[in-house]
């Protein structure tokens, strides 16, 4: 993927992910691997509900900050052109 | 129990519903007004993703296997995640390349490979298989556990047929009413928004019952939970015997392949997005309902077994048998729905895309093989179209005769899924690596298939009892490295893993093996680069790809056909080829190939114009195989060659000559639109000017607009219409599709008026926008490309010219008439005046009359009414124009041949106002007069004035000026005026001098007037001078007042010396 999107967005998308994946694989999964109850629930349960829902968040924020950042490298300047 | 009669038209009236949903939509977006272009029923539309595995299958694994389920949905999360590089990405390159299914996006990125396409369908019809099987099992378990009924009838009349019947009949009914160019189906993905809603609420409502009604929460589930069977807290866990960690991993990576590779998902995600700005709102929402939805899976699961005391025989359905056993009616109605909508929506939807791939990529190519004659078959599309859809459904019922029992729900997805991962490779290196290539796909895709049905599907027919046990235990042909579950002695692993394992093992190996060791085609590197750099500055420019492969004469036929009808296509061909020599395969040579695509444009030509031609055979060529569905509708993101643009700089240039051809300005518009409709085959075409004062457009010239169309113009001039928007925003406005054109007013009327592309340029005259040049087309998209679009641009620069020189014309015409008029004004006006001066005895006169540059009307004579009595007058008459000269010629004719009759001074300017008035007040105009009667003998002088400036009489005795003012009215004012009559006699010496008011009010250069008090010094000076050299002297003496040697106004002078005197 070329120029127009920021690699600064991109460095923090790649990061987001890779701690994503570590999040909900073996090693912090082990951790948390566990029915002791937390607020009720059982903690691998609530482990990877609430964070399943955290990270929903964090791509809430980061689309938030996808506004405006990378549509003037795609748009073609001059005339306006109704795309479909 | 729910009596079956009653469910089923339970069923019936919800299909009914969602029907009249989807009609709704397919008539919104026919009228150009589509609900469904928007973010919200974008991300709903996804919804697609929770089928009954969700509903059922998830709560069943839950119960007896654990919570892996939720890798399933934390893996199409972080997938979501990707979206905005990837997605978007997907999405962009589909739009610009017309693509209509994932078949076409591999085809097409590997270089628009027939034989990838189909290999491509195949696979995605095998894959999806297993999971439309899953979808029937669930219906056909739900409704017999509703309806407490199993019939034990001969097998075609099981529940499971009459499933697929009924959801093969809705998929016909909702995605193959009508052939859609663009391949999208409106109605379907408002029916499944809608069903995504449904199944949210239904969700949550057995949810919300399971944990507050049965119980008392969460915690209080859980807690009951492990209290009552603490062996089963295994299910709590990952990483156990039933769900170790690979497992896991496994299922996650799967699933993030199948979210987006899936065809139906696929379908919904690229081919029926709309905007790429819905991406970004459905990268969150997207998830958080697939949060909601799966929240509470695991109470359920847990709840079910604690009511049923651990039992997990139909652990699938939990969520069905709770509300149905413990609950309110209208709660399981409301499950079963929640649960049919699932199902029903993905057969739906994947059966429609298998159909539109198996049409595209399996069927067009036979076709056009076998079918020498090319025989327009658009009509019979349709039904292939449905005929696919039923066969497809057909053989998901037969998979599940065969495999469904053995297994539970959620195995049978998994196949499914990993049948889908295998296309990631090709997809997925595609997008991002440029070299990979139409081999590496072709045998990764081919090896990565194998291995997933050996590894997979063979073992589950083997556990159906389809294959020998043996197979399982030792392997193919007793070889035990190929046993299917352990395939090169590794064992250990479960049947997922493993099968993941092996079949990106074998497909990414032979991908980048392949891709690495051969090169690809030419047109594949094109294609590439046009996926890969998709999002690279446009800066670059395309070339016209040069073909590697030749077509085939049928192809140009058919292209052919489509245009100028199936008659017109075949008389051509024939008489073109006539006796050449062509091989069985209707293949040619290198050189015949040029002849032919010559001819092939050249017949195009005479129906769509020189330049589309050019570009329907530049593009068909270059992109022949991927959408043999829609040929007629070619036109996508196209390059003109460089041939082209010196066509369109022909056109620039007659339309130069038209415009610099001086002809008339009517004519030149006419003639610019008649070229525009002959060299591009535009239908309608039209000028339309602003109009300041109603603040519409007036229709300066068209060709082939409807009336309706053109009272349309007559609109006031918004924002809100493509030609209005722009005018105002001066600036091209260029529509490529009508179809998806969004601004409602402009597409009702293309609707209306059959228009399917066109464009607006503002027409300008320095700068300003005055106007707007319009194209339309009734029968091609897409015409408008770059090139073109400067051409327009330029056209409408012309007309901007055009308008302008005949305005500047008009106004030189204008002026010049203007000029004649004074002219003619001022030759009248001169030819009043008084030739020579009449013999007066005891007086001399004098009198002369400067016209100023504007034509004044001023007049004054002499009348001698007998031999010793004069009369003077002086008139000044306002207006500068033709008809204050006549009004003059009028007063003098009157005077001239009335002052013969005896009458008073006062009774003469009376009759003459009453005489004049009706012309004068016709005309708006005024006279002003002194009228002055001399008589020698008495000296008696006798006067009248009608608003004149009252002449002045230097009395030579005591050097006096006496104004010789009179009471009367400006003639043309009343209708009867009185005018007053004064007299005075004069004396030897005494000067007389009438004049008109150009020399009063002459302006020096500080605009300080003359005034009659300089002229009576004036003639203090000058009285001794002759009459003639006192007027010169006066007029040398005003000029040089006002510093210019001409006046204002006219300047009229009447000079009367008493002679004698001192």
């Amino acid at each position: 993927m070329s120029a127009p999107h920021s690699t600064h967005q991109r460095a923090k998308w790649l990061s987001l992910s890779i701690l994503y994946v570590v999040l909900f694989t073996f090693p912090f999964l082990r951790i948390f691997n566990h029915n002791t109850p937390v607020l009720g629930v059982p903690l691998l349960t609530l482990y990877l509900l609430f964070g399943w829902l955290l990270f929903i968040f964090v791509i809430y924020r980061f689309t938030r900050r996808l506004n405006g950042d990378d549509v003037a490298g795609d748009a073609a300047d001059g005339e306006e052109r109704e795309r479909p | 129990m729910i009596p079956v009669a009653q469910l089923a038209l339970f069923i019936l009236l919800y299909a009914g519903l969602l029907f009249a949903i989807a009609f709704y939509a397919d008539r919104r977006r026919a009228a150009g007004r589509s609900v469904v272009s928007n973010a919200t029923i974008y991300f709903l539309s996804f919804g697609i993703w929770h089928t009954s595995w969700t509903f059922y299958g998830n709560v069943g694994r839950v119960a007896t296997v654990g919570i892996d389920f939720l890798a399933i949905y934390l893996g199409a999360t972080l997938v979501v995640f990707s979206w905005w590089f990837l997605l978007r990405k997907m999405v962009r390159i589909s739009k610009e390349q017309n693509i209509v299914s994932i078949a076409d996006f591999i085809a097409s990125r590997y270089g628009k490979s027939l034989p990838l396409g189909a290999i491509v369908t195949v696979f995605a019809v095998l894959c999806t298989i297993p999971y439309l099987a899953l979808q029937l099992k669930a219906v056909a378990d739900t409704f017999e556990l509703m309806t407490a009924v199993t019939p034990a009838a001969p097998v075609f009349f099981d529940t499971a047929f009459i499933a697929a019947l009924v959801l093969a009949l809705f998929s016909i009914l909702f995605g193959a009413r009508f052939l859609d160019p663009s391949a999208r189906h409106e109605g379907l993905v408002a029916a499944i928004a809608f069903e995504s809603v449904v199944k949210l609420v239904a969700m949550v409502a057995v949810g919300l019952f399971v944990t507050y009604g049965l119980f008392d929460g969460f915690g209080d589930i859980f807690a009951r939970f492990l209290q009552r069977f603490p062996e089963r807290g295994e299910l709590l866990l990952l990483g156990t015997e039933r769900v170790p960690n690979s497992d896991w991993l496994s299922l996650g990576v799967v699933c993030m392949m199948a979210f987006m590779f899936l065809p139906h998902m696929f379908h919904i995600m690229v081919v029926e997005n709309t905007d790429e700005e819905h991406i970004k709102s459905a990268m969150w929402r997207f998830p958080l309902y697939m949060f909601l939805i799966e929240l509470f899976i695991i109470p359920i699961a847990l709840g079910g077994l604690l009511v049923t005391g651990g039992e997990t025989a139909r652990a699938d359905y939990f969520t069905l048998t709770l509300p149905l056993f413990e609950g309110p009616r209208w709660l399981a109605l409301l499950a079963f729905l929640g649960g049919f909508s699932g199902s029903a929506g993905m057969v739906m939807v994947a059966s429609v895309a298998l159909a539109t791939l198996i049409l595209n990529h399996l069927v067009m190519p036979f076709v056009l093989r076998l079918d020498i004659e090319a025989r327009d078959i658009s009509d019979r599309l349709l039904s292939i179209k449905r005929v696919a859809i039923l066969a497809v459904v057909f053989i998901a019922y037969l998979f599940y005769r065969i495999v469904g029992d053995s297994y539970a729900l959620v195995t049978i997805g998994v196949i499914s899924f990993v049948g889908a991962t295998q296309f990631a490779p090709a997809l997925l290196g595609g997008l991002y690596w440029k070299r990979a290539n139409r081999k590496g796909a072709l045998w990764g895709m081919l090896l990565g298939f194998i291995a997933w049905g050996y590894t997979l599907v063979v073992p589950s027919l083997v556990n159906s009892g389809w294959l020998p046990n043996s197979l399982l235990g030792q392997g193919l042909f007793g070889w035990r490295f190929l046993r299917p579950t352990a395939l090169f002695g590794l064992d250990g692993l479960p049947m997922l893993p493993h099968a993941l394992f092996w079949t990106l093992f074998f497909n990414v190996g032979a991908f980048l093996g392949f891709s690495l060791r051969t090169q690809a085609h030419p047109e594949e590197s094109e294609q590439a680069v046009r996926f890969v750099d998709v999002f690279a500055p446009p800066s670059q420019a395309e070339h016209p790809e040069r073909l590697s492969r030749a077509p085939t004469i049928v192809e140009f036929v058919d292209l052919m056909v489509k245009f100028v009808g199936e008659k017109k296509a075949n008389d051509a061909i024939t008489a073109y080829l006539g006796d050449r020599e062509i091989d069985e395969k209707g293949r040619l040579s290198e050189f015949e190939l040029g002849e032919l695509r010559r001819f092939t444009e050249k017949t195009l030509a005479g129906s769509v114009g020189t330049a589309p031609a050019r570009i329907i055979l530049d593009n068909y060529l270059t992109s022949r195989g991927s959408r043999m569905e829609e040929v007629f509708d070619i036109f996508g993101s196209v390059s003109i060659s460089h041939k082209a643009g010196r066509e369109q700089l022909g056109v620039l240039h007659e339309a130069t000559r038209l415009v610099a051809g001086g002809a008339d300005i009517g004519e030149i518009l006419d003639d610019i639109l008649g070229l525009l409709q002959q060299q591009f085959k535009f239908e309608l075409c039209a000028i339309r000017l602003f109009d300041k004062e109603k603040r519409v457009f007036t229709v300066a010239g068209q060709k082939g607009m409807s009336p309706s169309h053109l009272a349309a113009s007559g609109q006031p001039v918004t924002m809100e219409t493509a030609v209005g928007r722009a005018f105002l925003t001066n600036s091209v406005v260029v529509v490529n599709d009508a179809d998806t054109f969004e601004l409602s007013a402009s597409a009702q009327t293309a609707l209306r008026e059959g228009i399917r592309s066109f464009a607006h340029a503002p027409v300008t005259i320095d700068g300003e926008s005055i106007g707007v040049l319009s194209v339309f087309s009734r029968s091609v998209k897409g015409i408008f490309t770059d090139e073109f679009v400067d051409l327009f641009t330029n056209l409408a620069g012309l007309v901007g010219l055009a308008l302008r020189n005949a305005r500047q014309t008009e106004s030189l015409i204008a002026a010049r008439e203007r000029e004649r008029e004074l002219q003619i004004a001022r030759t009248i006006q001169l030819g009043l005046l008084p030739e020579r001066t009449p013999e007066i005895p005891g007086v001399t006169l004098a009198g002369i009359c400067v016209p100023a540059r504007e034509v004044g009307g001023d007049y004054y004579d002499f009348l001698a009414p007998g031999p010793d009595s004069l009369d003077l007058v002086i008139a000044d008459v306002s207006g500068h124009n033709v008809g204050a000269a006549f009004i003059m010629t009028e007063t003098r004719t009157a005077l001239r041949s009335r002052f013969r009759q005896p009458a008073t001074v006062a009774e003469i300017v009376g009759e003459l106002n009453a005489f004049l008035f009706e012309d004068l007040d016709r005309a708006e105009l005024f006279l002003t007069m002194t009228y002055l009667r001399y008589e020698a003998a008495s000296r008696k002088l006798t006067f009248a004035n009608a608003g004149h400036p009252p002449p002045i009489l230097r009395r030579s005795a005591t050097g006096v000026c006496e104004r010789l003012d009179a009471e009367g009215l400006i003639l043309g004012v009343r209708n009867s005026v009185t005018f007053e009559q004064e007299e005075t006699g004069l004396k030897p010496g005494d000067l007389l001098l009438l004049f008109t008011d150009g020399i009063t009010e002459a302006e020096d250069r500080d605009g300080v007037q003359f005034g009659d008090r300089r002229l009576c010094t004036l003639l203090a000076k000058l009285h001794g001078l002759p009459a003639q050299r006192i007027i010169e002297k006066i007029l040398e003496r005003v000029r040089l007042y006002t510093g210019s040697g001409n006046f204002n106004d006219d300047v009229s002078l009447v000079i009367m010396k008493v002679e004698g005197g001192g």
